[in-house]
C-alpha cells in the first residue's frame, strides 16, 4: 500500500515537472521568436479595446506575432501626416485581410506593402478586425480610422455575415463583436494564462467525424421553431441590397474625408453552384451562418460582387475583382474564405496592381500640394 | 503520423505499448507488432500497406524456400527473384519519374527526336528502408549469416516495426533476431526508463534544436538568390546542425521505441562531426547505412581485395549507389560522387590527412561536410551551384535580422554536436535516479511545448 503510494506521488511529481517543463519550453519558444515578454500573459484581448462603443485595435498592443502602432492599427509608428512624398494606405476587412496565425505565407496587405515599396513611399496601414462585416466599418471608420488620415483606403468586405440571423448595422462594433465571438469578461487569472495550455487547446482536434456529427445535430437544433421561410434557400436579394447601401454609405464617408478608395470583390473558394469539393467548406461555414443553405451560402457572394461591379463602374470607382481572379480556384484558400500562401501572393499581386493608379495620382497630389 | 505528433505520443504509443505488454507470449507481441506498424504505416496512406505487405510475402517465402532447400541453382534463384522484385519495385516508385526525365533531356541535347513518357508516381513513404530491411534478409539468408524465420508474423513484426519503419535505423534481422525470440522474456521494467529517456533525448534534439535551426534555414534558403557570402555560410552551416539533429533526434526516438517494447535497434549515429577524416565520417555518420553498403555492395564488388585501382573503383561506385538511394536527382548522386573522391582523396593521402592536427583536420572535414550537404539540401543543380559560388565567391546581399539569433543557435547546436555527448555517451551508465528523471521529464515538457506549438516541421529523412 505503502509503495503504491509513494509510486502515485512520484508519478504525480513527474507530471508537474512535465508540465513546468512544457510551460517554461513555451514562453522561452514565443520570447525567443516572437518577442513576446517571458512572464507576460498575453491574450487575444489584449489586441481590443473600445472607443464610444466602437471597437478598435488598442495602442501599441501584442499578441503573437501581431503588433499595433500607436493608434491600434497594424504598420508603421505613425504621425499626422505621412513622410514627404509618401502615400498613406489603410487596409479595411475581415480576418482575410487581418490575417490568421496558423496559416504561413503572412496575410496580403505585407505582400502588398512590399510590391508598393519597390516603386513608392509608402505607409501600409492594417486596419482589418476579425468578424468586421461592411457595417462595423462604418462605426470604425467613424469613431477611429479616419484619425489614421490615410490618402487611400482599400475595402476588402467579406459577404457572408450579411446571412446572419439578425442584419447587420452600423452599431457600434463593440456589441456586433461581442454577439459575434460570444466573448465574455476575461477573468483575472486562470487557465488561458498558461501558454502551454493553450497551445494544447490550439492544437487538440476532435476527430472529423464527431466534429460533423455534432455540428449537424447543432445546426439542426438552429431551425427548430423558426418560423417558415427564415431558412435561406436561395440568397436573400434584401441582403444584397442591403449590403451595397453599406458599402455605398462607407465609401461616401471615407471619400468626404479626403481619401481616395478602391473597392475589392469578395473571393472564396467555392463556385456559384457548389461542386461536390465545396460541400466541406459551406458546411463549415455554416457555424457562423445557419440561417443560409450551403447553396445560398455559395451563391450570395457572387451575387454582391455583381452589384458590387455594378456599383463601382456607375460611380467610377476603382476596384480590384480579386473574385473573378481568384474564386473557385482550390489553390487560392486554405478554407472558404482565407488564402492560402499561392492565394496571399495572387492577391496581392492584383491589389498591388490595382492600387498602382491611384498610388501614382496620389503622389502627384502630393507634389502639386 | 510522426512520433513528435500528439495523434502519435497520446493514442498511437499508448495503446500500442499497454496492449504490448498485456499480451503474454511471444507470437501474440508478434501479431501486434505487425499490426500496429500497418497501422501506423497505413495512416499516411493505406495503400502503401499493399506494397509493404507484398514485399514482405515475396521475402517471407524466399527465406522459407532458404530452408528447404540447399541445392546451389535453387539458393541462387531464390536470391534472385526477391531482390530482383524489391528493385523493381524500389525503381519504378523512386526512379522511373527520374530515369525518363534524364533520358528526355539527354535526347534533347543530343538533338534526337525521341522521347520517353514519364510516368510520375507517388513514391511510398519509407520505401528505400523497408526495401534494404528485406534484402538484407534474403542476402544473409543465401550467405547462411542467419536462419531465416519460419514465423510469418516474426518476420512481418520485423519489417513492419513501426520504429525504424519509415526512416531507419536499417536494422538487419540478426541484429535483433534474439530480442525478437525473447519478446516474453523481456523486462518490462528495466526498459521503460532508459527506453523512455532515448526517446526524449531524440525529442529533445529534433524538436528543440532541429526545429529551431529549421525557423531559419528554411525561409533563408527559400531566398537564397538575395544571400551575401556570409548568409549562405550561415545557412548551410544551419542545415548542417539541423539535418544531423533531425535525423539523429529521429534515430534516438526509434532507439528508445524500440528498447520500449525489448527490441535493441543499434546506434546509427556516433557523432558524426567528430570526425577528423571521410572514412571516419562513414563510421559515424548514418552507420546502419554505410555498413549496409558496405556489406552488400562494397565487398561483394571486391572491396580492397583487388589492388588500388579497384579499390577507389568500388569506393565510387558503392558512394554513387549510397547517393542514388537517397534520391532520384542529379543532386544526390554527385553528393554520393562527391563523397566517394572524398573517400578516394583520403586513401590516397592518408599519411599526411593523419599527421594532420586534430583540429586542423577536425576543421577541415567538419567543412568538407558542409560544402556537401550543399548538394543534399538543393533543389536542382541552379541552386547548388548558385550558393556555392555564394560561397566561395564574395558575393554582397542581404543578411536576415534574425541573424544574430541564427548565429547564436548554431554554436549551442555546433558545440553540442561535436563536443556534446550524443544519446549512447549520455546513456552508458544510465541510472534512473531522480535527478535524471526530473531532468528528463522537464525536457519532455519543454518539447511538448514545442509540438504543440506553430511551427511544425516533418522530419527531413522521410523524403527518402
Amino acid at each position: 500500500m505503502y509503495s503504491k503510494l509513494v509510486t502515485l506521488i512520484r508519478l504525480g511529481l513527474i507530471c508537474v515537472l512535465v508540465v513546468a517543463g512544457a510551460e517554461l519550453g513555451a514562453r522561452a519558444d514565443d520570447w525567443t521568436f516572437e518577442g513576446v515578454p517571458f512572464l507576460a500573459s498575453p491574450r487575444e484581448s489584449d489586441l481590443w479595446t473600445s472607443t464610444n462603443g466602437v471597437r478598435h485595435g488598442r495602442p501599441n498592443a501584442q499578441f503573437r506575432k501581431k503588433t499595433f502602432n500607436n493608434l491600434g492599427l497594424e504598420g508603421p509608428e505613425i504621425g499626422a501626416h505621412p513622410g514627404n512624398g509618401c502615400v498613406r494606405l489603410l487596409f479595411l476587412g475581415g480576418s482575410e485581410t487581418f490575417g490568421v496565425a496558423q496559416i504561413q505565407g503572412g496575410h496580403y496587405p505585407e505582400h502588398v506593402r512590399a510590391l508598393l515599396s519597390d516603386k513608392h513611399c509608402v505607409e501600409v496601414l492594417n486596419g482589418a478586425i476579425p468578424g468586421m462585416t461592411v457595417a462595423s466599418m462604418i462605426a470604425f471608420w467613424r469613431e477611429h480610422a479616419h484619425l489614421a488620415q490615410p490618402d487611400i483606403v482599400f475595402i476588402y468586405p467579406s459577404t457572408h455575415f450579411y446571412l446572419s440571423e439578425q442584419e447587420p448595422r452600423p452599431l457600434p462594433a463593440a456589441t456586433e463583436a461581442k454577439s459575434q465571438t460570444g466573448a465574455a469578461d476575461q477573468p483575472a487569472l486562470s487557465l488561458s494564462d498558461s501558454r502551454f495550455f493553450g497551445r494544447l487547446l490550439d492544437a487538440i482536434e476532435l476527430p472529423q467525424v464527431i466534429q460533423v456529427r455534432r455540428q449537424q445535430a447543432w445546426l439542426e437544433a438552429q431551425v427548430v421553431g423558426k418560423p417558415a421561410g427564415w431558412l435561406y434557400e436561395s440568397p436573400p436579394h434584401e441582403r444584397v441590397q442591403l449590403f451595397v447601401a453599406h458599402v455605398q454609405e462607407l465609401v461616401r464617408e471615407i471619400r468626404a474625408s479626403g481619401a481616395r478608395v478602391v473597392l475589392g470583390t469578395h473571393a472564396i473558394r467555392v463556385a456559384g453552384q457548389p461542386r461536390a469539393e465545396d460541400h466541406e467548406d459551406l458546411f463549415a461555414m455554416r457555424t457562423f451562418t445557419p440561417r443560409a443553405t450551403e447553396s445560398a451560402l455559395a451563391a450570395f457572394p457572387y451575387l454582391v460582387n455583381d452589384a458590387l461591379r455594378e456599383y463601382a463602374s456607375r460611380e467610377s470607382l476603382p476596384l480590384v475583382d480579386a473574385a473573378r481572379e481568384l474564386s473557385s480556384r482550390r489553390e487560392n484558400f486554405v478554407d472558404l474564405v482565407h488564402f492560402s500562401p499561392v492565394g496571399t501572393e495572387r492577391m496581392s499581386q492584383l491589389v498591388a496592381a490595382g492600387l498602382e493608379k491611384q498610388m501614382v495620382a496620389q503622389v502627384q497630389t502630393h507634389a502639386v500640394q | 503520423m510522426l512520433f513528435n505528433s500528439l495523434v502519435f505520443l497520446f493514442l498511437f504509443l499508448p495503446v500500442t505499448y499497454c496492449v504490448f505488454w498485456l499480451l503474454k507470449t511471444t507470437p501474440q507481441r508478434h501479431v501486434w507488432l505487425m499490426l500496429t506498424g500497418y497501422v501506423f504505416y497505413g495512416y499516411w496512406d493505406p495503400r502503401f500497406c499493399l506494397l509493404m505487405a507484398f514485399t514482405t510475402l515475396v521475402s517471407y517465402f524466399a527465406g522459407l524456400g532458404f530452408l528447404k532447400y540447399s541445392d546451389p541453382r535453387a539458393r541462387k534463384l531464390l536470391l534472385i527473384i526477391p531482390i530482383t522484385t524489391d528493385l523493381m519495385l524500389l525503381g519504378f516508385f523512386k526512379y522511373a519519374g527520374f530515369t525518363a526525365r534524364s533520358l528526355n533531356d539527354a535526347f534533347q541535347a543530343l538533338g534526337m527526336p525521341w522521347s520517353v513518357p514519364v510516368v510520375d508516381v507517388i513514391l511510398p513513404i519509407g520505401i528505400s528502408f523497408y526495401t534494404f530491411h528485406t534484402i538484407s534478409y534474403i542476402v544473409d539468408a543465401y550467405r547462411r549469416d542467419i536462419t531465416p524465420t519460419r514465423s510469418f508474423f516474426e518476420f512481418g513484426a520485423y519489417v513492419s516495426l513501426f520504429s525504424q519503419l519509415v526512416a531507419g535505423p536499417i536494422v538487419r534481422f540478426r541484429q535483433i533476431e534474439k530480442d525478437l525470440e525473447n519478446l516474453a522474456t523481456a523486462n518490462r521494467w528495466a526498459l521503460l526508463p532508459i527506453g523512455l529517456s532515448f526517446f526524449i533525448f531524440g525529442l529533445v534534439e529534433k524538436v528543440i534544436i532541429a526545429d529551431s535551426l529549421a525557423h531559419f534555414v528554411d525561409p533563408w534558403l527559400a531566398d537564397y538568390q538575395s544571400l551575401s557570402t556570409g548568409g549562405a555560410w550561415l545557412a548551410m552551416l544551419g542545415y548542417t546542425m539541423q539535418l544531423y539533429f533531425d535525423f539523429c533526434g529521429y534515430s534516438s526516438m526509434a532507439v528508445g521505441l524500440g528498447l520500449m517494447f525489448g527490441l535493441r535497434i543499434p546506434q546509427n549515429f556516433n557523432s558524426p562531426y567528430r570526425s577528423r577524416d571521410p572514412s571516419e565520417f562513414w563510421r559515424r555518420w548514418h552507420i546502419s547505412l554505410s555498413t549496409c553498403m558496405r556489406d552488400y555492395i562494397y565487398k561483394p564488388l571486391g572491396g580492397n581485395r583487388d589492388g588500388n585501382a579497384m579499390m577507389y573503383r568500388n569506393l565510387m561506385l558503392t558512394m554513387l549507389i549510397g547517393g542514388l538511394w537517397h534520391g532520384a536527382s542529379w543532386n544526390f548522386i554527385l553528393w554520393g560522387a562527391y563523397h566517394g573522391a572524398l573517400l578516394v582523396a583520403y586513401r590516397l593521402s592518408a599519411n599526411a590527412w593523419d599527421a594532420l592536427p586534430k583540429l586542423v583536420a577536425g576543421t577541415l572535414m567538419f567543412v568538407l561536410v558542409v560544402i556537401g550537404w550543399v548538394l543534399f539540401r538543393a533543389v536542382d543543380l541552379d541552386m547548388a551551384m548558385s550558393l556555392y559560388s555564394k560561397m566561395f565567391i564574395p558575393t554582397a546581399g542581404s543578411i536576415p535580422e534574425t541573424a544574430g539569433t541564427f548565429a547564436v543557435v548554431i554554436a549551442i547546436a555546433t558545440l553540442w554536436s561535436t563536443a556534446g555527448p550524443n544519446v549512447f555517451e549520455f546513456h552508458e551508465r544510465f541510472k534512473p535516479t531522480a535527478k535524471q528523471l526530473a531532468f528528463t521529464a522537464i525536457a519532455g515538457g519543454i518539447a511538448l511545448a514545442l509540438i504543440t506549438g506553430v511551427r511544425p516541421s516533418p522530419f527531413l529523412y522521410f523524403q527518402f
